[in-house]
This record gives C-alpha cells, sequence and structure tokens, in this order.
C-alpha cells in the first residue's frame, strides 16, 4: 500500500531528520513508530501526510507517487492525521473544528451526526462540543484533533502521540477505538513512546533513531 | 449541494467573526456608492439639461425690410444648401408682429399706430454642430438680403465647456470610486485572511480546497457591497430630489430639470459595487496564496 524508498528529508537550515529510510506498510496494518523525540517519527507521519516534501527517495501509494494519482486536498481526505500539536481552529468550537472533514467532502451534517455522536462519545467530547477550542485542556485538545481525524473514517490513520497527554482511563478507551477502526480496515501508523499490545494481532514496529530506522520488528 | 450549505456556513461564521472590519467596509463602501451615484445624478440632470439648452441655441437671420418675398425665399434656399444646417424656420413679417404682440402686449397700440410692420422678417437657422455656428453666420452675413444675424456663440461655448467638464469630473470621480472600492475590498480581505491564516493552514491540512477556503472570503465581499449598495438606495433617492435644486442654480434658465432613471441609476451601481469587490477580493486571495 505505501512504500517508502531510499527516503531523505534535509530541512533548510541543514538539519537531515530523515536519511536513507526504507519502509512497506500494508493496507490494513497497525505500525508503531518509536523513537526518541527527534528521531524523525512526526517528519515521516508529515511525509506520508504531504505536509513536507522529501529532498531524496520517493514515497509510493499502490505502486506509484501519490501526487501523481491525487490532487493534495484529495490525499489529505484520504488520510486523517492527529497531529501532536493539535493543530485546530483554536477560535471555533469542538464542533465546528470535529466536523470539518464532513464539511470539507459537501457530506449531510444529519447523516454523520450519529457518526459525530459516536466518536464525541468514544472520545469523551460529548459536553464539550459547543465549547471553543481556546477554552480545552491540552489532553482534550489532543482528543478533538483526534476526533477530526477520525470522523471521515479515512483510509489511512497517522497518529502522533496520540495518548502523551491522556490520562490512563480515557488513553484506553481511545485506544480501544483506535484498534477498532484499525479491525474494520484502517490502515494506523502510530508515532509513540509506548507500544500497547492489547490482543493476539500481529504487531509492526518501526524504532527510529536520528533519522535513521534502527529496528524493524514485527511480531 | 451540501457542499454550498457548509460554503455559506463558514461565510457566516467569519462574518461573525469579523463583524467590526465588515463594518468599517461597508462604511467605506457606502461613502464611495454615495460619491459616485450623486455625481452621477447631479451630472447626468447637467448634462441632459445642458443638451436641451444647446438645443435651443440657433442662429436668427434678420432681412431687410425692403426685400421682395422672391429674393428671401432665394436666400433661404440658399441657406439650407450650406453644410451641417439641420432645420431652417422661416418667420413672415406679419407673423413676427403677432409674436411680438402677444410677448409684449402693452406695445400693441404703438404698433397699430405706425404705418408699416416695422418688425423684418426672420429665419431661424438651427445647426448640427454649434462650433460651426461661426461660419455659417460669416457665410449668411455676406448676402445682400441679410440685414443682421445673431449667434450667442459664448452661450454655445460655455455649455460645451460644462459639458465636457461635466464629463471629466464623473469619469474621475468614477476611477477614484472604483480604485477606493477595490482598495477597501482588497484591505478588509486580507485583513480578515490574515486573522484566519491558522484557520486557513489547518483547513489545508485536513483536505480543503482553494474553493472551499476562498469562497466565503469573496462571499463576505459581496455582502459587504450589497450591504453598503442597499443602503446608498436611500441616501441617493434623497440626493435625487434634492439635486433638482441644484442644477436649476447652476443653469437659471434652463427651464425644467430632466429627471434621471433612479432605477437604471442603482442598477448601475449594483453591477459596479459587485465587479469591483470582485476584482479586490479575487486580487487579495492571490495575494494570500
Amino acid at each position: 500500500m505505501i512504500e517508502i524508498r531510499e527516503a531523505v528529508k534535509t530541512f533548510e537550515n541543514g538539519v537531515t531528520a530523515l536519511s536513507k529510510i526504507n519502509l512497506h506498510i500494508e493496507a490494513g496494518d497497525f505500525l508503531y513508530m518509536t523513537g526518541e523525540s527527534g528521531a524523525g517519527k512526526t517528519t515521516l507521519l508529515k511525509l506520508i501526510h504531504c505536509d513536507e516534501f522529501l529532498t531524496e527517495g520517493e514515497i509510493l501509494y499502490n505502486g506509484a507517487p501519490i501526487l501523481a494519482q491525487f490532487p493534495l486536498h484529495i490525499w489529505r481526505r484520504k488520510v486523517g492525521f492527529a497531529y501532536q500539536d493539535c493543530m485546530l481552529m483554536e477560535n471555533r468550537t469542538v464542533f465546528e473544528n470535529i466536523t470539518l472533514p464532513i464539511q470539507i467532502r459537501g457530506e449531510n451534517f444529519s447523516k454523520m451526526s450519529s457518526r459525530v455522536k459516536t466518536v464525541l462519545h468514544a472520545l469523551q467530547l460529548q459536553d464539550k462540543a459547543n465549547k471553543r477550542v481556546n477554552e480545552l485542556s491540552g489532553g482534550e485538545k489532543q482528543r478533538v484533533s483526534m476526533a477530526r481525524a477520525l470522523i471521515g473514517k479515512p483510509d489511512i490513520l497517522l497518529l502522533d502521540e496520540p495518548l502523551g497527554n491522556l490520562d490512563k482511563d480515557t488513553a484506553a478507551i481511545v485506544f480501544k477505538y483506535i484498534t477498532a477502526m484499525n479491525e474494520e480496515g484502517t490502515t494506523i501508523i502510530m508515532a509513540t513512546h509506548y507500544v500497547v499490545r492489547v490482543d493476539s494481532r500481529p504487531l509492526k514496529m518501526i524504532k527510529l533513531r536520528h533519522g535513521r530506522l534502527v529496528e524493524k520488528e514485527y511480531v | 449541494m451540501y457542499r454550498l450549505v457548509h460554503i455559506l456556513r463558514q461565510f457566516f461564521l467569519i462574518l461573525k467573526e469579523s463583524k467590526k472590519a465588515i463594518s468599517i467596509s461597508i462604511i467605506f463602501l457606502l461613502i464611495g456608492l454615495i460619491t459616485l451615484g450623486s455625481s452621477y445624478i447631479v451630472g447626468r440632470k447637467l448634462f441632459r439639461t445642458s443638451l436641451t439648452l444647446k438645443d435651443t441655441i440657433s442662429i436668427t437671420v434678420f432681412f431687410k425690410l425692403d426685400n421682395t418675398e422672391e429674393e428671401t425665399n432665394k436666400c433661404l434656399d440658399v441657406i439650407k444648401e450650406i453644410d451641417g444646417i439641420k432645420n431652417v424656420t422661416y418667420i413672415q413679417k406679419e407673423q413676427a408682429k403677432e409674436d411680438f404682440e402677444r410677448l409684449f402686449p402693452q406695445y400693441k397700440d404703438v404698433i397699430a399706430a405706425l404705418p408699416e410692420n416695422p418688425l423684418p422678417s426672420t429665419a431661424k437657422v438651427e445647426i448640427d454642430d454649434l462650433s460651426m455656428g461661426k461660419k455659417v453666420v460669416d457665410i449668411i452675413a455676406t448676402f445682400p438680403v441679410v440685414d443682421m444675424v445673431i449667434f450667442s456663440e459664448d452661450l454655445a461655448k460655455k455649455i460645451d465647456k460644462l459639458i465636457n467638464l461635466i464629463w471629466f469630473l464623473f469619469i474621475s470621480i468614477l476611477l477614484v470610486v472604483a480604485l477606493e472600492f477595490i482598495f477597501t475590498v482588497q484591505s478588509i480581505t486580507s485583513l480578515t485572511v490574515d486573522l484566519r491564516k491558522m484557520d486557513i493552514k489547518v483547513m489545508k491540512l485536513v483536505g480543503a480546497d482553494n474553493v472551499f477556503i476562498e469562497i466565503p472570503f469573496i462571499l463576505l465581499s459581496l455582502f459587504s457591497a450589497l450591504v453598503a449598495w442597499s443602503i446608498s438606495i436611500f441616501a441617493l433617492q434623497k440626493i435625487n430630489s434634492w439635486s433638482s435644486g441644484v442644477v436649476q442654480s447652476l443653469l437659471p434658465f434652463s427651464g425644467k430639470i430632466s429627471d434621471v432613471n433612479t432605477v437604471q441609476i442603482y442598477s448601475v451601481l449594483l453591477v459596479f459595487s459587485v465587479a469591483m469587490s470582485l476584482i479586490g477580493s479575487v486580487i487579495s486571495l492571490r495575494q494570500v496564496k
């Protein structure tokens, strides 16, 4: 599904975030991406989402370069991304932020209302729907960012430290929801410090260090 | 269909968040529309009244008293053949006397007491182009049967100057207002876009295309223009009724002041405000890209 070949990313300031990464992700995979801060996890997710572009190498989707197949905005509709720094519209309500992918696709609110309710409930945001994002805590913001990524039922879900700001119970609920989505066929790539094993399903994990892929483990 | 609803939703959200900026832009656009509309109303009234006044300017030819009817008719035929003559109206001595008595009834007895009609026959010569007046007068004055030729050249020149001035002023005001309109809309659009830079970035990251991002801002500028236009109609109605007095004071001998077609003016202003706000917002959004 996604194939990363000889990926190199060097920023304008000369810092190399990723060097010579080769990775193959199958449809329906749940891939954990671990590594210390600054290892290049977020950069790799942003490269897949086309927020950043490679300096060298290529990223293929179903055998062809992504932007040769889709316009950028269409690709981003296929890929949900829950950012570590949330990337929310601070002056808008939680509801406005979460339903943004629905609005962008031109889908009917009433048709989607059950899904909106489910996602809000799953991420324990049901009583925050009409609150402005700038009134929320860090953990709540992170859940809103995740809810927005989940709402459109994307083919691929990119999660950047999604459990970092959550308490243990909430993290468990969120994780359960994510794995349920994975079971329904959504490919999930999750950058995290912790690897959570919930059942006996095969687990794919890679480890990055200083921009290099140092471990590839399929358990 | 739902996409349009969501775009409108974004427009209303931005409108709610930018009330102050929109109000300021409406005030500026309103000033521009009232300036343009009132100068158009006054200018058009002046222009049409000047044209009417200009139409009344003609050359008056006084024939000698001792001419025979045949000599006068011959001369009239020659005058009609001169280039640039639109119409020639002959007024016989008797007709001139009747007109005089009707205009000045107090002198009726004086005229009656005279042994013969002292008024000469005349011809009212209308010309296509008033600038040709002097030339035509010079030609007619050489005819032996003609006693005197009168042409209000100064008045014609003044009216011509006034018409040119009206055009110049109107075109200048139109250009200034068009620029003011574009500048206002462009500045306000840039400001509202700038305030939402982060929101726009987020929308792009979630997969919004340019239509979803830009159309609410274009609708916002159209909304400002339409509100300003609606308010300007009330102001221009007042100005329209008040302007006839102004034109009358500028052209005191003009008689009836021509009316203007207000529906036409409002329609033109509507098209103008929509077009200028579209240009302003599109320029701004191109710069943002």
